[in-house]
């Protein structure tokens, strides 16, 4: 009967690591929109000064979010957003603002999907 | 390549880990259930062992839940005679006194040939030998013989056999298991006493079995 409080303990454990993995992914990933959002706003102004100082500032935070999000999602998605983010900052210091709105609409949608395939609904689940 | 090597030393930790948890009847015969389990173990082990792409929690995050599933049902079945029969069904007698129960064969989906192949791999070769068999709900078949087919016992012979009682290792290269000897119901000092009056120390000694009848067998190392 003993490993019957092993079958509570390896559930609290479990419910913990997914919890913290949902809880993580979706902090890691808003720090970054939310980054992503001030690029799209002074894009918007067309301040591209500004949208390339909230570029490098995602770029900044994104490898902390990394080591941290790798625990939990394929290393191949992260490592495709990491790629995307630095893409960004270059177009905005060529002053390409056309291209680092796209730019941004795209990384902003890989963390959207990252953070959506991450919540348990039936479409993810079957 | 380092990291290849060193998930699988942690994966294969947390399988042995995993096995352990779920208890010995994952490592002797098999119910449906925990056959199941132990393949899925296995191959989703494999994954983030090949593809390091893959997060490490991706392979143990399943592991651990089909070890918690896997205990949870195996208390079920302890508790429930009822959730046991859902789970791994029931025993079914497929020859009485040496007749075949065809519908029961057939409900097996067991060809006669399997049955006869079985009953062959336990010594038998004519069905009318068999008194009742019964196929085990882990797919096995168990078989009792007709007496007069049957290994007379030593009562039926009326013969009185020694009882040479409980025989375990107790020192094995030279290391002392005092479970063992306990087992036995003996004390170190009576291991001690052996030993010098065999004139021997237990790093001298390979192997030594003995029985709870104060009876013991020594094997002593060989000469490098």
């Amino acid at each position: 009967m003993r490993r019957i409080w092993a079958v509570w303990i390896l559930l609290l454990i479990l419910g913990g690591i997914c919890t913290l993995g949902l809880w993580g992914t979706f902090r890691m990933t808003g720090q970054i929109t939310a980054s992503l959002e001030q690029v799209e706003d002074s894009l918007h102004r067309e301040n591209l000064e500004e949208a390339l100082q909230w570029s490098e500032k995602a770029q900044d935070d994104w490898p902390g979010s990394y080591r941290i999000l790798c625990l939990f999602l394929s290393h191949d998605r992260l490592a495709n957003i990491g790629k995307e983010l630095d893409a960004l900052t270059v177009y905005l210091e060529q002053g390409d603002a056309v291209q680092a709105a796209a730019q941004c609409a795209q990384v902003k949608d890989s963390l959207h999907l990252l953070r959506e395939n991450e919540v348990p609904t039936p479409e993810n689940i079957l | 390549m380092i990291i290849s090597f060193l998930r699988a030393i942690l994966l294969y930790g947390a399988i042995i880990g995993a096995i352990r948890l779920m208890g010995k009847r994952q490592i002797s015969e098999l119910q449906t259930s925990e056959l199941v389990v132990t393949l899925l173990i296995s191959d989703i082990a494999a994954i983030p062992m090949q593809d390091t792409s893959q997060p490490l929690v991706s392979g143990l995050l399943p592991i651990a839940v089909l070890v918690m599933c896997e205990i949870a049902i195996s208390v079920g079945m302890v508790k429930s005679a009822l959730f046991r029969k859902w789970i791994c069904g029931r025993p079914i007698l497929v020859i009485r006194n040496g007749k075949v129960d065809q519908k029961e064969l057939r409900r097996l989906r067991m060809t006669i040939e399997d049955l006869s192949a079985q009953l062959r791999q336990q010594g038998i070769a004519h069905m009318d030998d068999v008194s009742y068999a019964i196929v085990e709900t882990n797919g096995s078949l168990s078989v009792l013989k007709k007496p007069a087919q049957d290994v007379p016992t030593a009562q039926m012979l009326q013969l009185d056999p020694p009882d040479e009682g409980l025989e375990l290792v107790v020192i094995s290269d030279g290391k002392i298991f005092d479970v063992s000897l306990s087992l036995c119901g003996h004390t170190r000092e009576w291991l001690d006493g052996i030993l010098e009056g065999q004139n021997l120390s237990a790093k001298d000694i390979f192997i030594m079995t003995a029985n709870t009848n104060g009876g013991f067998q020594i094997t002593k190392k060989e000469e490098p």
